[in-house]
């Protein structure tokens, strides 16, 4: 792609700029974008990286200030510095992090090695996701009575794993 | 300090041995992993730092792999030495400037490294020389399961290993491989395959890592996701993007010696001649002299020289590495006296292979 501005050079960065309460986007290059007073940092720096992602200000304030057992910190104190606090922060704060993560890696769920110990943790869930489609089919079918019978299947399956897993995720 | 004792050993990864090790110098994959129930290490406090440090500690004890290894407790160490095993690739930045209770764990012939309480509880590493992601990942992966037996690692069935920055949660791994690749910076072409290697989702760095400058036509490519895709996918992956660039850098290295053999061969012979023969000199012109010089040992104009002599030359021509080597601290004139030295003692003819 051609830089918008000079027309000249390769564009490589997408420039967004506020101008009258609308936002202009525009593939520029790195000589005009310097023009413009971007300063260039290294390539998918982890603070550009968190910072392009899901929108501050939409965020609802609650979310910012929620805390977590586990270590205390917030997920303002998060968004600042890009580093969780303890194992449980990725479940305290979900509701951002699946936005977050898909954002990163295009994807939010793991699906490579597993530690041994976690194997019927790992069959538990893939149990569940199986209920659960069985559930959404039953619903879909009518088949109520069905349905709640897998319910009641997931629940228990659910309480089992919350006491295995121990706090996280 | 008993790091010194690497100072006289040969590292394995700069044996210049292993496929393509013409182009790529090494293979390496990390894993990041976290201790269940411990905060990770810039949240964890004194005490939770030392119990991450008994348990890994311990792992690392009972690891067939980690058999006669070298441990070290940070704070033992002074700047020079710490700046000397990041240079050796053993340790990182962040782990050089960290303060508190921090260690590295060093296998024997330096394939595998583990950092204790860096970003992560862990940082384990392999390091290979060559194209060898495959054997890097097979023996990380040994390794991992072995720490796993008395490591009870922070892991989510939805998330994988949990990290301390989501852009290494999932498998926590990132693979990267070192190339030399002057051919394709001679002939303009680095560019072009720097933006495809970006846009195939690949961080390309310099020889040191995050935040370096390329420098001696090194660079250093690694994939960037870790969630949401498997080990194996990971690596094949890479290895599909990092034999396509070193076809290109064959292709690349055939053409200058078809249309330019001249400007080649003065280039690689001139640069011999300032190796040789300077008294002062500077990192930066090393580094440039230095993949000149192997290039025209890959390409046989220069003969008699070997690949492990010009790869260590990268390394011990590093500032802590010539500062070990002659025992104290130098500035940076003195360091240019001595690197002079070193490189002229060993690329003297009697001593070669050295």
């Amino acid at each position: 792609m051609i830089c918008q501005v000079c027309k000249k050079n390769e564009a490589t960065i997408l420039y967004t700029e506020i101008v009258d309460n609308k936002v202009m986007k525009m593939h520029i290059c790195e000589d005009c974008a310097k023009k413009k007073g971007v300063t260039m940092h290294a390539p998918f720096a982890l603070s550009d990286l968190l910072a392009g992602l899901t929108d501050l200000a939409a965020f609802p304030v609650e979310e910012m200030k929620r805390k977590c057992p586990g270590c205390g910190m917030t997920y303002a104190d998060f968004r600042k510095t890009g580093r969780l606090g303890c194992s449980q922060c990725y479940s305290t704060f979900e509701q951002g992090m699946n936005a977050l993560l898909e954002s990163i890696h295009k994807q939010n769920s793991h699906v490579g090695k597993f530690p041994k110990r976690s194997a019927t943790l790992i069959k538990t869930i893939q149990k569940r996701k199986e209920l659960e489609r069985k559930l959404r089919a039953a619903i879909e079918s009518e088949a109520f009575e069905e349905a709640a019978v897998i319910r009641d299947k997931l629940y228990s399956l659910k309480q089992q794993a919350e006491k295995k897993s121990g706090g996280a995720k | 300090m008993n790091i010194k004792v690497l100072l006289n050993r040969t590292t394995e990864w700069l044996k210049g041995q292993g496929p393509d090790a013409d182009i790529v110098i090494s293979s390496r994959i990390r894993l990041a992993r976290n201790i269940m129930d411990i905060p990770f290490p810039h949240r964890a406090n004194d005490e939770s730092r030392r119990k991450a440090l008994g348990i890994v500690g311990k792992a690392i004890k009972a690891s067939k792999h980690m058999h006669a290894s070298l441990y070290v407790q940070l704070n033992e160490l002074d700047v020079i030495d710490k700046q000397f095993l990041v240079e050796r690739h053993l340790m990182s930045k962040h782990l050089a400037e960290e303060t508190r209770e921090s260690a590295l764990a060093v296998g024997q012939g330096e394939v595998i490294s583990v950092m204790i309480n860096e970003e992560d509880h862990l940082r384990v590493q392999v390091l290979r020389s060559g194209f060898q992601l495959r054997d890097a990942w097979d023996l990380i992966n040994i390794l991992d399961d072995e720490f796993e037996k008395s490591i009870h690692y922070a892991f989510s069935p939805v998330y994988g290993y949990l990290t301390c920055c989501p852009t290494n949660v999932g498998t926590g791994m990132r693979a990267s491989v070192m190339m030399h690749i002057p051919a394709l910076v001679l002939s303009k072409q680095v560019n072009q395959v720097i933006q495809a290697v970006l846009k195939l989702g690949l961080a390309v760095r310099g020889l040191y890592g995050e935040g370096t400058e390329p420098s001696g036509n090194l660079f250093q490519m690694s994939n960037q996701v870790t969630l949401g895709t498997t080990e194996e996918d990971i690596i094949v992956s890479l290895e599909k993007v990092i034999r396509q660039i070193v076809t290109h850098e064959r292709n690349a290295r055939v053409a200058l010696l078809r249309d330019s053999a001249s400007e080649l061969q003065d280039r690689v012979w001139r640069a011999y001649g300032l190796l040789k023969n300077a008294r002062v000199i500077s990192s930066k012109e090393t580094i440039e002299l230095l993949s000149a010089l192997r290039l025209g040992v890959s390409l046989e104009i220069l003969k008699g020289i070997d690949v492990l002599t010009i790869n260590e030359l990268f390394m011990q021509t590093q500032p802590a590495h010539l500062q070990e080597m002659v025992g104290r601290e130098l500035d940076a004139d003195e360091r240019d006296f001595f690197r002079a030295e070193l490189i002229r003692r060993k690329l003297a003819p009697e001593r070669k292979g050295k």
